[in-house]
């Protein structure tokens, strides 16, 4: 809501607030699990999401309010989906999973879904007109051209709306970092 | 172009301003501190959402209730 919503969540939850952690739940379980569905099947990703949101909630007191909730969560979760894999003990084994997920480029890719996960909630903060200037511009792949006659707006509104919503996300993610 | 030309920076980063107005936002830049910020800020914020555009699957629509075990939950 207020700005710096993301990081005073992540010091109620380490606090041990009664509701953090379904708050915490709320705002970064899609994430999780839509990480966690690339690696294990369907309704093991839902235990494995269960497992992760458990253990963020006993380790609280081991989260740092200074650094990133989602990096945090999301290194648990990678964990927990790599125990997933190696769990299985049938003869197929899954390499390929094991490797996207434990190495560096796994790391990497945890950090991208956290990544991802703090800039959805930035955009979530921008006022409805710049957020929708640049959702159609950046999922929709419309032009700005294209915006403005679909809005029915001036180019020249769009314009403005698209430079402000990026000015503003890129001061909400610096700062929320 | 008179003034500063921060509202054509995204479409400049987009490919997606006419050639003259390009080149004309390109000169001011070359010579106004304020823009070349403006323009660095745009663009982090802009290659972010593109990468969050590109994430396969990056947020599950259909979360299932949380059930954290008995007792555990404000323990």
């Amino acid at each position: 809501v207020e700005q710096g919503a993301g990081s005073n969540l992540g010091a109620r939850l380490a606090a041990g607030e009664e509701g953090a952690i379904n708050e915490c739940y709320a705002a970064l379980g899609p994430m999780v699990l839509g990480y966690l569905r690339r690696f294990v099947p369907r309704d093991e990703a839902e235990d494995v999401l269960q497992r992760v949101f458990y253990e963020v909630w006993r380790n609280r007191d081991r989260y740092d309010p200074g650094r990133s909730l989602e990096a945090w969560v999301l290194g648990i979760a990678r964990k927990r989906a790599i125990d997933q894999l190696r769990r299985r003990r049938s003869n197929v084994v899954p390499i390929d999973e094991l490797r996207d997920l434990a190495g560096d480029d796994g790391r990497e890719l945890a950090e991208r879904y956290a990544r991802a996960s703090e800039v959805r909630r930035a955009l979530g903060r921008l006022p409805t007109e710049q957020r929708e200037v640049l959702t159609l511009a950046y999922f929709g792949e419309f032009t700005q051209t294209e915006i403005a006659e679909r809005l029915g707006v001036p180019l020249g509104t769009v314009k403005a709306r698209a430079f402000r919503g990026l000015r503003r996300l890129a001061d909400l993610l610096g700062t929320a970092g | 172009v008179t003034g500063h030309p921060q509202h054509d920076l995204p479409g400049l980063l987009l490919g997606e301003l006419p050639p003259a107005s390009a080149t004309a936002v390109d000169r001011h830049l070359a010579g106004c501190d304020a823009c070349r910020r403006d323009l660095a800020a745009v663009a982090v914020a802009a290659s972010a959402l593109r990468d969050l555009a590109r994430l396969p699957a990056a947020e599950a629509p259909d979360l299932p209730p949380l059930h954290l075990p008995v007792g555990g939950a404000y323990a």
